[in-house]
């Protein structure tokens, strides 16, 4: 493989979106490569038909995936608590060793150990060890491929989330979300083709800018949904009933069509006259996926949706599953908001923080694996599962359990979508301090995700400020072999 | 036997004594440390300090870092022999007895110390050992208190540095109090040195462990198929040759090969999917060290790697059009009446040369909406279009533009042109997105600029050195904020990248928006397409080199490193003399209050410590000892004035001066500039002088450092270049833009890089005319506008000409005027526009900040931090004053296509999508006003077609005809025979009207 073909720009792109003006819109919505005149194309009315710059576009080879969902465990989950095992830290419970670390807290080169607070147990025919945090999820690992070498460039949450989601820890770049939409469109053009879940405890770090579409055009940011209520911002009639609005947009078109006669050839005043049947599609469609009434009580059940604790998350995870059934591309959920404990970033009391994470989300998680299973959608639907890092086996301060960030190594998931089940690949030290064997850096990840999705990440490329830019960087990157099947 | 290096060493040994094998790290209380000493040499020959040179150890300087200490030299108090150094503070102190050590790179070394203490408190860490140029990474733990004689040690590793200051220090990161005796220093190498292998055992390796460990893990990057950072490791000669960062195995000093550091991870980290085993490591290691001997051939790559080589700068590359310098070029002859100024000589002859033919002009109530949008950025009223449309004379549309070119919003339009190019934004991004002090103020520079008609050669220097200047004007030193608009981590996680990183951001926005050049390309490799070698990028940024960083971390970081204050030199004394009296009288204050406390808190229960934290216990407590007779009444009564009088003074503290935010540099002698081999900030190459882009043959740079002293004279150089009559690109580029507001697309449409991936000139007469007219005018923008505004081009018809259309679709020859949709801001100020609510008198200061849904605020981490509230009067200002949160984008205007700020944007995207549409039929913000449009025309008459005439010309500024008026009142009649009333029915008229697609698009 040519890994560097198009190395910083060798290929020429046309310029077009660059004109402005007129055609811009459209133009560099079908980016070029989908035949840019053939947009405009009249229709049998006359008029040009709306070039959904997020139609459906082919692959670049047979994909495996159809759809990822992204189960985001912001504030970096303890992977030696959780589906690391490290039995030889067994006994060392407060010693001081010599470990170099790198957290919020600087670089240190002692520390003292913290035992993992959870008992690990074996699972599945391939007896993966994991840990009570996760009972439920434990029963599925014969369908999960784990990534125990994972290394992120940044162990300071703002500039790791953002490499997390964008490839780059500098701010500006376009999320995974964003790139697979642009990539591949979206296959049901009444929703969104990139989806975000929030915590009820409020954003991540840095708030939109992780799910921006950074110096993309802002077709391709994502749409925040929210599982209760209004689920998309503007989408329900301010107030106005629907045969008023029905009436209101006939009469807009009527003057907008008049308007357009003497301007045919401007297809962005068509889009316009379009856009506005899909928003007013949108609003039926979309209230519609999230409508939750129409599923089973065992459903609910299955994601423990009943559960005080696990209801919120379960309720986000099994909307996932009815967004994906509907075609959404990429959904990303969110485990954890806000600060500090309210999400995985356990800097005081590790145990009550992690019980009470892993509690939200074991039930759920484990309910999505299961029910997509049922429905045959399992192999279609890639699962990802991680945090922007993991945690490190000493203590932060001088008493207590808390643990800092570690970017040196920590451990993510993926299930579905043709990923090997049963596997783990990779491995940290003793303590789980730093990825040793087979170390996979984030883009590693990204270009997993791509691969399964039929894209080679190397060959993905947006024209930007005098470059082809990727997602995995200009040094490209590979999918990790292990995980293929 | 061969020794291993001690690394090794203590591995083997952990697993020997029965500790569990945790492979990089060791466990503390080593069970070698009595086998390591024997072998150890003490560095430091003087180390107890016995022999004095004029009363100090030779070598040994007094650092003082903040504070008053006080050092001495006790010479009857030493741990060993009579001598010890000491460090002492009453008030509080950073400082330390330093020492610079002779170190060899990458190796490791541990340094002690023996220290006692007495008293030491304060901030500080205490006393304690730190090599100055390591920071965290080399300190030894500290000691606070009193304390005896205790061994201090820091164990480090010397990386690229050959010299450190090894600090004795007293205080560290804050002050300390009380004293500090230092004696003993010891500084060993922890590496020892490995005795040469014999040349068979070494090839013996090479065949049974070495060439195994190259095959598995190195060859497919650096073997047959790739040659990864032009490195090849298949045979000795590749080895040796090395590749982009240089050689892999250092002949002459074997141990210091790039290679050693690789697999050490101690530079690049080799190989990148995991480390070594030690033992592997360990092989390797020996065999470099024995000269790195090679069996056979070497392996031959199996498939030639095709390089293509980056063009040079070389006498075709420089003859490159936009690298020529501009000449007039002599206005084409065209037989017709149709041009108005030599724009139209150029437009026509090539529409003649293809046989096409200008479109007619526009009609005067299209053009004054054209004009109204493209100088101010906002509608025309319906009384204006009329005045003009009614106006006969000859120059009526002359008049009209001159007048527009003098008001007050021409700069909020254009201002806002130049604020995307330099992508700017008022917080810093990442985890706290802080707001940027005073950041408005440049934006505020940029709107009266503009409205001064300020030239651009001015106005570039001005940015780019206002503060190197012979005269430095407050004006100035806020133009150079410039610097400090961009994307800031105040938690890097490389704090050396962090600099290079944000000053490539500095680089990439001038190269682009001034020069359009993409010189940032060349970062790490020479540019792929340009004749822009590495060099010259490192050239370039040596004007930058000695720029402080934005920031530490906190906001006062901030305040010191980037702004300073704008107020005249007596307001400055003046202030300075209100904060010391001030202080004084919080001094005197607070001694009077101490001295009360003083009584009354020995007689506190334990529970009353903890009340009197709380402010507004003290009073009550205080004032409960007179019953006790602990204190008098009139004790009582003073502590309660006292205690009032404070609050008082925190209340009134003096007013802050005003202050701008800007560039500082270091001072005047800037740190040498190297070409960072790869882009690696750690690895150094050659050493280059600040240097314009050798490919524009340019003159060497002319660099005097300012009265000041403050700086060192280079950005000065750098602007005075840029800003030149003789730079090829500068006005190339300028007036390009100028055009491409106007005509929809640049002459060269790729307005940010004229470089050879860039468009070429559709019109590369008319452009290079144009520059030559913009800078023979003296630079000024608004002849250039008036220009382009004046000619037949700009006065064109957008109506399409099917034939013409067919010819020509993309508009390549400027056939006719090219149809544009409103900027995110113009919709949002034509809304209120349209509904006579837009605050358009006040301008300039503090951002406003518009409402957000609760549920977008819902996303940040906080919800709603740093996102303010606005007065009524401030929310309808127009949309340049919006503060502008990257975390947190307006989404109105981001679904718009407002530029995104953390990169120039030279042209704005133009989507159209349904999330447009959901925000114009359902935001609160569209309904609210569509209420408002609603309730103004309501006001004015009560009859309902006149009430939909207005509101129809409001929103087009035309009069409607007659069935768009019947239509409307249709519409509304339908809805109130259903049921809605007056005012609801009117205003969803009002909200349809705001959805018509002749509102968001210009003719």
């Amino acid at each position: 493989m040519k890994k560097q073909a198009n190395f910083c720009g060798r290929t020429r792109r046309e310029f077009i979106w660059q004109a402005g003006g007129g055609f811009a819109g459209t133009a560099l919505a079908g980016m070029l490569s989908d035949g840019f005149l053939a947009a405009q194309d009249k229709t049998a009315d006359g008029e040009a038909a709306w070039d959904n710059p997020l139609k459906a576009k082919s692959p670049h080879f047979a994909p495996k995936a159809k759809s990822v969902i992204f189960l985001f465990m912001y504030g970096g989950p303890s992977h030696i608590d959780t589906f690391d095992y490290k039995p030889s830290m067994i006994g060392m419970d407060n010693k001081t060793i010599a470990v170099k670390t790198f957290g919020r807290g600087g670089h240190k080169n002692q520390g003292r150990i913290v035992e993992p607070r959870w008992s690990f147990k074996q699972y599945g025919e391939c007896g993966k060890w994991v840990s009570s945090l996760f009972p439920n999820v434990a029963q599925h690992v014969d369908d999960i491929a784990f990534i125990h070498s994972m290394t992120a460039d940044s162990p300071i949450h703002g500039s790791a989330m953002l490499q997390m989601n964008s490839g780059e820890i500098l701010s500006g770049s376009p999320c995974l979300g964003s790139w697979l939409n642009y990539g591949l469109g979206s296959e049901n053009e009444n929703l969104p083709g990139f989806v975000v879940m929030l915590d009820q405890r409020g954003g991540p770090i840095s708030g939109p800018k992780n799910w921006s579409s950074g110096y993309m055009p802002a077709t391709y940011q994502a749409t925040v949904m929210r599982s209760q209520g209004n689920p998309i911002l503007d989408l329900s009639p301010n107030g106005i009933d629907k045969v008023t609005q029905r009436k209101l947009l006939d009469t807009l078109q009527k003057y907008n069509r008049e308007h357009l006669e003497l301007r045919t050839d401007n297809s962005n005043l068509a889009a316009r006259i379009s856009s506005f049947e899909l928003a007013y599609k949108m609003q039926a469609t979309a209230p519609e996926a999230v409508d939750l009434s129409q599923e089973s009580e065992a459903t609910k059940k299955l994601y423990g949706m009943e559960h005080p604790t696990a209801g919120y998350f379960g309720r986000q995870c099994l909307l996932a599953r009815r967004l994906v059934e509907r075609g959404v591309r990429f959904v990303q959920v969110y485990s954890g908001g806000n600060h500090n404990d309210d999400n995985w970033d356990a800097h005081g009391d590790l145990k009550t923080n992690h019980d009470l994470h892993a509690l939200e989300t074991d039930q759920p998680i484990a309910g999505l694996i299961k029910d997509l299973k049922q429905r045959g959608l399992f192999d279609e639907t890639l699962i990802v599962w991680g945090g922007e890092f993991g945690r490190q086996p000493t203590a932060e301060y001088e008493k207590g359990t808390g643990r800092d960030h570690n970017a040196y190594g920590f451990t993510m998931w993926m299930a579905g979508g043709g990923i090997k089940g049963g596997v783990s690949v990779g491995a940290t030290d003793e303590l789980g301090s730093a990825a040793i064997e087979n170390r996979f850096h984030v883009r590693r990840i990204h270009a997993t995700i791509l691969h399964q999705m039929g894209i080679d990440c190397n060959r993905l490329t947006y024209f930007f400020g005098g470059l082809e830019r990727k997602l995995v960087g200009v040094e490209g990157a590979k999918p990790i072999p292990q995980l293929i099947g | 036997m061969t020794e291993f290096p001690i690394r090794f060493v203590q591995l083997c040994f952990m697993a020997v004594c029965g500790i569990a094998s945790f492979g990089s790290f060791a466990v503390i209380d080593r069970c070698l440390v009595g086998q390591e000493e024997s072998s150890e040499v003490n560095l430091f020959n003087n180390a107890s300090f016995e022999t004095l040179v004029d009363g100090v150890p030779r070598g040994w300087q007094r650092s003082t870092w903040s504070g008053e200490p006080e050092f001495g030299v006790e010479t009857a108090f030493g741990r060993t022999g009579d001598t010890c150094l000491k460090i002492s503070s009453k008030t509080g102190a950073d400082a330390s007895w330093s020492f610079r050590i002779q170190l060899k790179r990458n190796r490791d070394y541990r340094l002690s110390v023996w220290v006692k203490t007495e008293n030491v408190a304060g901030n500080g860490l205490g006393a304690l050992v730190n090599l100055h140029e390591l920071q965290m990474e080399g300190k030894s733990t500290a000691i606070r208190g009193s304390q005896d004689w205790t061994e201090l040690t820091s164990e480090f590793n010397s990386g690229r540095h050959d010299s450190l200051l090894f600090n004795l220090l007293f205080g560290g990161w804050g002050q300390s109090t009380g004293t500090a005796w230092f004696d003993d220093v010891q500084l060993v190498e922890l590496t020892q040195p490995v005795s040469a292998m014999t040349e068979d055992e070494a090839k013996a390796l090479f065949l049974t462990r070495v060439e195994p460990i190259l095959r598995e893990r190195c060859f497919e990057c650096h073997g047959s198929e790739e040659v990864s950072g032009g490195l090849t490791l298949t045979n000795r000669e590749g080895l040796f040759a090395g590749g982009d960062s240089g050689p892999a195995v250092d002949v002459d000093a074997p141990r210091d090969s790039l290679l050693l550091e690789a697999i050490n991870y101690e530079s690049y980290e080799m190989p990148p999917d995991g480390k070594l085993s030690s033992d592997e490591i360990d092989v390797l290691t020996r065999w470099v060290e024995a000269g790195a001997p090679w069996v056979g051939e070497g392996f031959e790559p199996e498939v030639a790697h095709e390089k293509s080589m980056p063009p040079e700068v070389n006498e075709e590359t420089m003859r490159f059009w936009s690298f020529q310098p501009v000449t007039r070029p002599a206005v084409p002859e065209v037989n017709s009446e149709w041009p108005a100024n030599a724009i139209d000589n150029f437009i026509l002859a090539r529409l003649e040369e293809q046989g096409m033919r200008p479109n007619p002009s526009a009609s005067k109530q299209q053009l004054i909406r054209r004009v109204y949008y493209d100088l101010t950025g906002l509608p025309p009223t319906i009384d204006e279009v009329e005045t003009f449309v009614n106006d006969e004379s000859a120059d009526a549309y002359e008049k009209l533009i001159d007048q527009l070119l003098d008001s007050k919003h021409y700069g909020e339009k254009w201002g806002r042109h130049w604020l995307d190019l330099v992508r700017y934004a008022e917080s810093n991004s990442y985890e706290r997105d802080d707001t940027k002090p005073f950041v408005w103020r440049y934006r505020d520079y940029v709107i009266q600029s503009f409205n001064k008609d300020k030239p651009y050669d001015e106005f570039i220097r001005e940015q780019l050195a206002g503060d190197e200047f012979d005269e430095v004007t407050p004006e100035r030193i806020i133009a150079t904020g410039y610097y400090r608009l961009g994307i800031w981590d105040d938690e890097p996680v490389d704090a050396v990248q962090a600099w290079f990183d944000d000053m490539d951001d500095v680089l990439a926005t001038t190269a682009q928006t001034m020069l359009g050049m993409t010189i940032d390309c060349a970062r790490c490799h020479d540019h792929k397409i340009d004749p822009i070698p590495q060099r010259d990028y490192y050239r370039f940024l040596a004007f930058f080199r000695n720029t402080r960083r934005y920031g530490v971390r906190a906001h006062e970081t901030v305040l010191d490193a980037s702004t300073r204050s704008i107020a005249s030199p007596e307001l400055q004394e003046k202030y300075a003399a209100e904060v010391r009296a001030h202080r004084d009288k919080v001094e005197a204050n607070r001694n009077a209050l101490n001295e009360i406390e003083e009584i009354v808190k020995p007689t506190f229960i334990p529970v009353e410590h903890e009340e009197f934290n709380h402010e507004m216990n003290r009073v009550p407590l205080v004032e409960k000892r007179v019953e006790s007779n602990v204190i008098t009444r009139e004790q009582a009564d003073a502590y309660k004035r006292h205690f009032d009088e404070m609050r008082r003074l925190r209340a009134q503290r003096p007013k802050a001066l005003e202050a701008a935010l800007c560039i500082k540099e270091h001072g005047p002698t800037p740190p040498d500039t190297f070409v960072m081999i790869r882009g690696n900030s750690h690895v150094a190459g050659e050493r280059v002088e600040p240097g314009f882009p050798s490919v524009l043959s340019p003159p060497d740079p002319e660099i005097s450092p300012p009265k000041s002293a403050e700086s060192s004279g280079r950005r000065m150089a750098l602007a005075n270049w840029i800003a030149s009559e003789s730079n090829p690109l500068t006005a190339r580029v300028m007036v390009n833009r100028i055009w491409q507001h106007y005509f929809g697309r640049g002459i060269v449409r790729s307005s940010s890089d004229f470089g050879f991936q860039g468009e070429p000139p559709t019109h590369p007469e008319l452009l290079d005319w144009l520059a030559a007219e913009f800078v023979d005018g003296g630079w000024t923008l608004k002849r250039m506008h008036k220009l382009m505004l004046m000619s037949s081009t700009y006065q064109m018809s957008s109506q399409a000409d099917p034939e013409q259309l067919e010819q020509d679709p993309l508009n390549d020859y400027f056939w006719r005027y090219n149809m544009r949709r409103l900027t995110a801001e113009e919709v949002r100020d034509s809304v209120l526009a349209v509904n006579r609510t837009l605050n358009r008198d006040k301008m300039f200061g503090h951002s406003i900040f518009p409402i957000i849904p609760a549920e977008v605020l819902q996303g940040q981490s906080r919800p709603g931090e740093n996102w303010g509230k606005s007065s009524p009067e401030d929310i309808t200002r127009r949309s340049i004053y919006i503060h502008i949160k990257r975390s947190l984008p307006v989404p109105l205007l981001s679904s718009f296509d407002v530029a995104d700020p953390d990169t120039p944007c030279p042209v704005r995207f133009n989507t159209v999508q349904p999330t447009q549409a959901l925000a114009m039929l359902n935001s609160d913000f569209l309904n609210e006003e569509a209420g408002k449009l609603a309730a103004d025309v309501a006001g004015l008459t009560d009859d309902l077609s006149q009430q939909v005439e207005i509101a129809l010309s409001r929103v087009t500024q035309r009069k409607p005809v007659a069935h768009e008026i019947e239509r409307g009142v249709n519409f509304v009649d339908e809805l109130r025979s259903i049921g809605a009333n007056e005012l609801d029915s009117l205003k969803y008229f009002c909200l349809l009207a705001y959805n018509l697609n002749e509102f968001l698009y210009l003719d």
